[in-house]
Order: C-alpha cells, then sequence, then structure tokens
C-alpha cells in the first residue's frame, strides 16, 4: 500500500490548469523533492495534500483510501510554510504545543511532546521568545518543532530553506532530512533548487507547467534525463543539434551543421535523416590546447573562462558555431588554458543522451516558464 | 520657460519648504480642528464660578444634566455591544466567505451610510414605533415599541452598525489568511483557528470599531430628537445632546435664563467630553491587554460548532439582522410615503422653498467641507503614515482621533465658543452662520479622511516610493503616480464618509447655530410639528440626492 498517491489528478484555477494529470506515489519514511520552476504547481501539489483545495479531477490518496474532501484538520499531515507562518501574537512554547493544545490532549503530553520536539531543535532555551526575537533560522526550526509534536506521519515543506541565506540552507537541509529520517516521517520537500534536490532526496519529483517531467533518484535523473528539459534542470546541459546520417547497433552517426560526425548512443524510434537534440554534461566534456583529432573530437575556440572554485569552466565556440560549456579539476596548473585560445573538445559516445527534436524547438523547451 | 520651471520645481521640493508644509498642515489641525473641538474645556477654569453658582446649585438641572449623561452613555455602550456581536460574524461573512452574491452583500452594507442619520432615525423610529410600521402585521393599535430606550438603541444601531462591519472587515482583510491555515493543518477546527489564531490578531479593528461605533451613538442629535418625538416621549427623557440642542434654542430666544443655558450647555459637554476621552481610553486598554481565553479548548464541541448547520445559522442569522434591524427599518419611510401618497395625504405642510434653500445649503456645505478636508486630511494622513513629523508622529496620530470621539453637540458647542470668542467673533460677519457650521463640520469629519487614508498609505510597501525616487521621482511625482493611484479607493471612501457625515449632522450645526436651517433641521423642525408626511417626503429627497451623489464619487474611485 502506498503513503500517499496522487491518482490523474487535475487542478485549475478559473482558466488556469496548475496541475494536469498528475499521478504518483510515495512510499513510507521515504524522502521525496518537489522540483520546478515558479509556477510549475509545486504548492498547488502541497495544497492538494494537505486539504487546503480539492482537484476538479483525479483522486488524492492515502493508505489507498480516497481523501479528496478531508479537510486539513483531520488529515492529519503537517505542513511548513515557505515564511514559517509562527503565530506573532504567541510566544515559542505556545506555538509548537499548538497542535497538542488543538487535539486537546492531556498537559503532561502536550508538555513532553514540547519539550521533545524544542530540544530536538536545540532551542529549548528560547520558549518564552516571541517570533520576532528570533533569527531566520531559529524561526524556521520552530516552524519545523511546531509542525512535529502533533505526531503527524505525514510532513509537507514549501521551499522550507527558501527564506534563509545560503550559508544556512546548506546546513539546514542535512538537518532536515535527519530529523525526519530520525522519526520515520514521511516527507515531501518542495524546492526549486537542483542542488538542494540531488543531495538530500531518495526520489526526486520534477515538475514543469503542472505536468510531471520524470520521478527517479537523483543520480538516475542526472545520468539519465528523460527530456530535455530535465537534462537541462537537474544539472545544467550542452545541446548541439544534428541529422542522423547511419545508425549502426545501438549507436548512431550524427551530422552537425559543418559536416563533421559525432557518434553518440542511439534513442528509441531513431530514424535516418532525423533531426535530433545530443545533451552533453560541462563534466563530461574534456578540453585540450591545439589540435587533436579523433572521435567525438570537435575545434573551437575559447570565448569564456571561470573559476568556480574546485572546477574550471570553460565556454568554447566550437567550428559548427554551437558555444559549449566544459568543467574541468582546477588541478593542472601546467595546462591552463587562456580566451582566444584554439583548443579540442572531446566527450566520450556513452556519455552522451540522444532526444528527438522537440517541434517547438529546443529554445522553447528549456524555457521555465 | 523649462529653466524657470525647473527653479520653482526645486524650491517646491526643497527641505525648507517641506518643512513648512509639514508646518503648515500641523497648524491647521490644530488651529482649526482641535483646538476648537476642546475650548469648551478651558471653560471649565474660566467659568468655574458660573458653573458652580448655576448648575452645581441647582439639583434640578444636575438631575437634568445627569440623566441626560447616564442615558447617553447607557445608549452607546448598548449600541457599540450590539453592533460588535451582530457585525462580527457579517464582516467574517463578508471577508472569507464564498459565495456568489457577496459584492451585492457588500453595497446592501454601505446603502444606510447614504442616508443622512435624521432621515434614518425618522424612518427607523416611524419602522418600530408606530402602528404603521413593524406593528401593522400584528393588526396592532399601537407601535411595536413603546420603550423610548428600546427605541433609541434600535435607531442607534441601524445608523452605526455600517461602520463598525466596515472597520472590522477592512481590518481582518489585513490579517494574513495563511495564520488561519496553518492552524487548520495543525488540527484546529474552523472555529478554533478563528478564536485562537485571527481574534487575536484583530484587537486594532476591534478597538476602531468601538471608537467609530460608539462615537457615532454618542454624537448623535436628529435621529434622536426625531425618535422620541415619534414616540411622544418628552425631550427631557433623551440624551446628552438632546439637552444641548434643546438649551441652544433657549438661548437664541434670549430671554434672563440663557446665560444659565449657556453655562449649562459647557458643563455638559465638559463633561461629554472627559467621560468619552475616558471611557474610551479605558475600552482601548482592556481590549489591548485583555488576553482572550485562548488556552482553552472544546475539540469535540468547537468541531460541531464548525459544522455546516451552524455555519449557515450564523450566516442566516447576520443576514436576517441586516435585514430586519438596519435595511427595512431604514428604508421604511419609502413605504410610508408612499401609502401616505395613496391614502391621499396633502403635502400642505411643506414650504418649497424653505425646503429646497435648506437643502442648497446641506449640499454646499457638505461639498465645501469634503474638498477642503480632502486637500488638509490628505498631506496629514501621508505625515502619519510615512512618518515625517519625527517624534511628534505618534501624539499626533492620537490626537487625530480625537474629535471623533467628541459628541458632535459637544464640539459644535465648543467651537462656537472659539470662534465667537476671538476678536469679537465671527459673529459680526455677515454670513457667520455659514462659515461656522462648515468650520464645525469641517472639524468633526477631518479624522475620517485622515484615519482611512493614513491606514491605507502604511499598508503600501514604503519599497514602492523608494523604488520611484531612486528612478528620478520628486515626492510630488511619487504622490501623483505612486502613492494617490494606490490609496484612491481609500481616499474616495473617506470622501464619501465625509460627505454622508457633514450632510446627515443634526447636532454640531444647531449648537453652533440654531437659526441657520440645514435640510436635517429642516426635517427635525417638520417631524417637531408633526408635519409627519411631508417630513418623509423631504427624507425621500436628500436620500435620493445623497445616492445620486455618493454613487457618482464612487464610481470616480472605481473608474480611471
Ligand atoms: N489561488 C490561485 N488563483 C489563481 N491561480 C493560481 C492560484 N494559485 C496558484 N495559481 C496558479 O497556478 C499555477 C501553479 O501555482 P503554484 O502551485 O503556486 O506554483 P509553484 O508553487 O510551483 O510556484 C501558477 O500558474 C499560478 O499562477
Ligand atoms: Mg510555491
Amino acid at each position: 500500500m502506498h503513503e500517499i498517491s496522487l491518482h490523474n489528478v487535475k487542478k485549475r484555477y478559473g482558466t488556469i490548469t496548475a496541475l494536469d494529470d498528475v499521478s504518483f506515489d510515495i512510499e513510507k519514511g521515504e524522502y521525496v523533492t518537489i522540483l520546478g520552476p515558479t509556477g510549475s504547481g509545486k504548492t498547488t501539489i502541497l495544497k492538494l495534500l494537505a486539504g487546503l483545495i480539492e482537484p476538479n479531477e483525479g483522486e488524492v490518496r492515502f493508505k489507498g483510501r480516497r481523501v479528496n474532501e478531508l479537510c486539513p484538520e483531520e488529515r492529519d499531515v503537517g505542513l511548513v510554510f515557505q515564511n514559517f507562518m509562527l503565530f506573532p501574537h504567541l510566544n515559542v512554547w505556545e506555538n509548537v504545543t499548538f497542535g497538542p493544545h488543538m487535539r486537546g490532549w492531556a498537559r503532561e503530553k502536550t508538555d513532553k511532546l514540547g519539550r521533545q520536539m524544542l530540544d530536538l531543535v536545540h532551542l529549548f532555551n528560547r520558549a518564552l521568545s516571541y517570533p520576532n526575537e528570533l533569527s531566520g533560522g531559529m524561526q524556521q526550526r520552530i516552524a519545523l518543532a511546531r509542525t512535529l509534536t502533533p505526531g503527524s506521519k505525514i510532513m509537507l515543506m514549501d521551499e522550507p530553506l527558501g527564506a534563509l541565506d545560503a550559508r544556512l540552507r546548506v546546513e539546514l537541509r542535512y538537518e532536515l532530512v535527519r530529523l525526519m529520517k530520525g522519526l520515520g516521517i514521511t516527507t515531501i520537500h518542495v524546492t526549486h533548487d537542483q542542488e538542494e534536490a540531488m543531495t538530500i532526496s531518495d526520489k526526486i519529483m520534477v515538475l514543469r507547467r503542472g505536468k510531471i517531467e520524470q520521478i527517479g533518484a537523483p543520480m538516475e535523473l542526472f545520468l539519465r534525463p528523460r527530456s530535455i528539459f530535465v537534462a537541462n534542470f537537474v544539472g545544467e546541459s550542452n545541446f548541439i543539434e544534428g541529422i542522423i546520417s547511419e545508425i549502426k547497433d545501438s549507436f548512431l552517426k550524427v551530422e552537425l551543421k559543418d559536416g563533421l560526425t559525432v557518434v553518440v548512443p542511439s534513442v528509441d524510434g531513431a530514424a535516418l535523416g532525423e533531426r535530433i537534440v545530443i545533451a552533453l554534461k560541462p563534466e563530461n566534456v574534456s578540453i585540450q590546447k591545439g589540435v587533436t583529432k579523433g572521435i567525438n573530437h570537435i575545434q573551437g575556440v575559447i570565448e569564456r573562462r571561470s573559476f568556480l572554485g574546485t572546477f574550471v569552466k570553460y565556454s568554447v565556440r566550437l567550428e559548427t558555431g554551437d558555444l559549449i560549456n566544459s568543467k574541468v579539476l582546477t588541478l593542472q596548473k601546467d595546462k591552463t588554458l587562456e580566451m582566444g585560445d584554439k583548443s579540442t573538445v572531446s566527450f566520450r559516445s556513452n556519455e552522451a543522451v540522444v532526444y528527438h527534436h522537440p517541434k517547438d524547438g529546443v529554445r522553447r523547451e528549456l524555457e521555465v516558464e | 520657460m523649462p529653466g524657470t520651471n525647473n527653479a520653482f520645481r526645486r524650491f517646491l521640493t526643497s527641505r525648507w519648504f517641506r518643512r513648512f508644509w509639514y508646518s503648515m498642515i500641523i497648524l491647521f489641525f490644530l488651529l482649526f480642528v482641535l483646538i476648537p473641538s476642546t475650548f469648551v474645556l478651558s471653560h471649565l477654569i474660566s467659568g468655574w464660578d458660573k458653573i458652580s453658582a448655576e448648575v452645581l446649585g441647582d439639583g434640578q438641572m444636575i438631575s437634568t444634566i445627569s440623566n441626560g449623561i447616564m442615558t447617553s452613555f447607557k445608549l452607546a455602550g448598548a449600541v457599540t455591544i450590539i453592533d460588535f456581536i451582530a457585525g462580527l460574524p457579517m464582516a467574517w461573512l463578508l471577508n472569507r466567505g464564498h459565495f456568489k452574491g457577496r459584492r451585492y452583500l457588500d453595497t446592501l452594507i454601505d446603502l444606510p451610510l447614504v442616508v443622512p442619520t435624521s432621515a434614518l432615525g425618522f424612518s427607523v423610529a416611524l419602522f418600530w414605533a408606530t402602528p404603521g410600521g413593524f406593528a401593522f402585521f400584528f393588526n396592532s393599535p399601537t407601535g411595536a415599541i413603546t420603550s423610548s430606550f428600546i427605541l433609541l438603541m434600535l435607531v442607534h444601531v441601524a445608523f452605526s452598525y455600517p461602520y463598525m462591519v466596515r472597520t472590522l472587515s477592512a481590518s481582518l482583510e489585513e490579517i494574513d489568511i495563511t495564520y488561519e491555515i496553518a492552524g487548520r493543518t495543525l488540527g484546529a477546527s474552523p472555529l478554533t483557528a478563528i478564536r485562537t489564531i485571527t481574534l487575536p490578531l484583530f484587537r486594532g479593528g476591534i478597538v476602531s470599531g468601538t471608537i467609530l461605533s460608539f462615537g457615532r451613538s454618542i454624537s448623535e442629535t436628529g435621529a434622536t430628537v426625531l425618535a422620541l418625538s415619534i414616540v411622544g416621549a418628552s425631550q427631557a427623557d433623551g440624551t446628552a445632546p438632546v439637552l444641548i440642542a434643546g438649551w441652544r434654542k433657549l438661548i437664541n430666544e434670549g430671554g434672563s435664563m440663557a446665560e444659565k443655558y449657556i453655562t449649562a450647555s459647557a458643563f455638559t459637554s465638559v463633561l461629554l467630553i472627559i467621560l468619552a476621552l475616558v471611557l474610551l481610553t479605558l475600552v482601548m486598554i482592556i481590549i489591548k491587554k485583555f488576553k482572550l481565553p485562548i488556552k482553552k479548548v472544546w475539540p469535540a464541541q468547537e468541531k460541531m460548532l464548525s459544522g455546516r448547520i451552524f455555519k449557515y445559522l450564523r450566516d442566516a442569522s447576520s443576514n436576517i439582522f441586516l435585514i430586519l434591524a438596519v435595511l427595512i427599518p431604514a428604508f421604511f419611510i419609502f413605504i410610508f410615503f408612499f401609502r401616505g401618497l395613496a391614502q391621499g395625504n396633502s403635502l400642505a405642510g411643506i414650504d418649497l422653498a424653505g425646503f429646497l434653500n435648506s437643502l442648497f445649503a446641506s449640499f454646499l456645505i457638505a461639498s465645501i467641507v469634503t474638498v477642503v478636508n480632502m486637500g488638509l486630511g490628505i498631506p496629514m494622513a501621508i505625515l502619519i503614515a510615512r512618518k515625517k513629523a519625527g517624534t511628534v508622529t505618534q501624539p499626533l496620530d492620537v490626537l487625530i482621533n480625537i474629535p471623533m470621539i467628541i459628541p458632535s453637540t459637544a464640539l459644535g458647542f465648543s467651537l462656537g465658543l472659539f470662534w465667537s470668542g476671538i476678536g469679537g467673533g465671527l459673529s459680526s460677519l455677515a454670513n457667520a452662520d455659514f462659515l461656522l457650521i462648515v468650520l464645525a463640520h469641517i472639524a468633526f469629519t477631518y479624522p475620517f479622511i485622515v484615519r482611512t487614508v493614513s491606514s491605507a498609505i502604511s499598508d503600501i510597501d514604503i519599497s514602492f516610493e523608494e523604488a520611484a525616487r531612486t528612478l528620478g521621482a520628486n515626492p510630488l511625482q511619487v504622490f501623483r503616480k505612486i502613492i494617490f493611484p494606490l490609496a484612491k479607493p481609500s481616499i474616495m471612501a473617506g470622501a464619501i464618509m465625509m460627505f454622508a457625515r457633514s450632510l446627515g449632522e443634526t447636532g454640531a450645526t444647531l449648537a453652533v447655530a440654531s437659526t441657520a436651517v440645514t435640510t436635517p433641521v429642516y426635517i427635525v423642525k417638520l417631524v417637531n410639528e408633526n408635519a409627519l408626511f411631508e417630513a418623509a417626503l423631504a427624507c425621500i429627497i436628500l436620500i435620493g440626492i445623497s445616492y445620486i451623489i455618493l454613487m457618482g464619487l464612487r464610481r470616480l474611485s472605481s473608474g480611471k
């Protein structure tokens, strides 16, 4: 039995379709992120699960039971808001014990839970402070504690780290996973930050324009993105367009713009003469000074160099006219390339991913709005 | 000539000019609003001998005054409580309800605002206290209500209720509904979420609603006088403002007792002002400090009360209250008039020229007052909302409310004293009465525009203004391009309230100039002469014209 499922759910606001035929299953104890650009429908999914809105079509199911019409207070689902929404007129203790209080639980039980959760987020010493006296990070942890005290086994978090500064965001995300996993809670964490999603999830759901593009483990999404959009959104990609000139076993020979050919893995339904798009992660593109020849070697000129710390990123203008990014480790002092240097980029055939050419063009496919 | 134009503009936006301008705004407020309104307080010291001799020494007088004041405060208190209890669910319905006719309901609430209070009081009293009104359905030979106090309560509720609902619903709108939603996801039933989260965040709205409702009730003169005369009660059973209006008439007639009545009016005004200030301050403190019993939760019971049936019951009863206690009584006058017309009543009592003159005077006064206060109140609103007056801002923000809390009769009396006491007084001027009335109306309507606009402006994120400034706009342009368009609905709402308040006011008008005849005064006179049918016609005409003007203003505010 799946802990949470959406089954062919549609949600419209007037003429806007916020969710279009969304289905997924989430298992007990999983830490799942919903990743997607702004406006893609992430918050709408959380609202459906929390019972704040009802779907126009389809079913929301908890443990296989349809809960479409169940009101929020009966779902026993915790929701952490992006701006925390700590009640400004209540102190930390009153905020954190709000849930048990609402359920009319006994005093000792409520106190014990409040204490336990505040200890868990290391803020028991601030129990009597008011929300406006706390830093952003503290507010975040109190919001978390408040959502945990009623003991819900499902936790929904809407960009829970979005309001924090970059450093804190990175620190707290591991804390979140540790807490939720420790309590055996099934979590759905909404974010638009692909790095955040990659580092903490058991499973990522990529959402775009109200539709699910792909669901899978982070590694799977990174290595085998099922669409051009996912390839670009989950770790960036280079895209090169070409035409299939030969099909051989599981490989394709592809002719690029200036007649150059490369060899890449095949794709289902590939046909001779078809336009395709090759996606290449910058990490998989190597770069050498000068002109070297070989399979999948393309010449170009370095247009830009950016130092990223561990990596150096080169942008190379190829003979084909395409601009391609290459990320290489910052170790090889001796081989540093300069802007304007003639150089050769190369990649291994099986590290490229091939897609049919999208009918609206590559650029449209990559748009986030 | 762009050169001079620029120099002029630089002058207008210079720091020096701005300081000067702010000082002028504050000065205006002090000289034309605050000091005249409270001037009578000085009488307590300068005229103490007279007070102790003519008033305190006269047991009869003392008991008249204390009766009047008791009635005023009992009435205002009861009315405020009723308004709050009936208004809260209505404000909720207007804000958080999801139903088709919400916009119409919204307009219905405002409808009584277009009815000048004296006309409204007349209509409500006719409905409840004459055999042809509510009692008609029961074939009763007398009116449904015979107690003058209960009748006054019904009258005051009808005209103060819209102010309460409007204020509560405006402040409710500002509370982020996400707090309530957060409460629900944490397991609170709808009722519990409202009680423990929204209500405590809502104190500011409750305080302003109380002040408005209470202030409106304690000020009202015209409606009270009319209701009393319809139920056949002696004016001496009335409220303190009714007493002052009565004395004012006697003062004008002159005679040996005139001096004594002036002293009595002054003393009563002082008492009204001080008591109203003290009481409302106390209420404010209590509401701010009072801890709602949010610690206790009854999950099962509150869940049941959140249920569909109770929600329907609540919504239905607030609608029934609106219709039965406010709308039907307020507009009963139309039925009364047309029934009279069908029965062939004559309109002999109406003196057309006099009536038209009064109409002209009323609308002229209301228009002047609205325009003047827009010009002088909006800068004050900006001053307060943006804290431009430094440390003076906070006290100003409080002082602004005073003319709203002071009973308008006391205010009018005080203002009359102030202006006639200066340099031989305005009374030497040809149109002194007219000018005095305008000044009095300016003083008591001023808070309406300042309050509404300043709260609207403080809601506008200052970042918009900052952005405009960094883009090169000067303060005047910022006002024209940013503040004005964003605050326009509130500015218009303030203008509508001022206009309606001025048009309906009887007490302050009578207190500064008892011979002047505005329409509300004219209507009071007709009723006192028992020319009810003619009075009804006058009311209907007044309502009709107000309605057209207010709809016009509203269209202005919704259009471009
Ligand atoms: N209450 C609403 N009324 C109208 N449209 C809405 C409402 N809430 C969301 N939308 C629209 O639905 C789409 C999805 O919104 P949302 O779920 O909030 O996206 P996300 O959280 O991914 O940014 C957006 O196009 C948004 O404009
Ligand atoms: Mg969102």
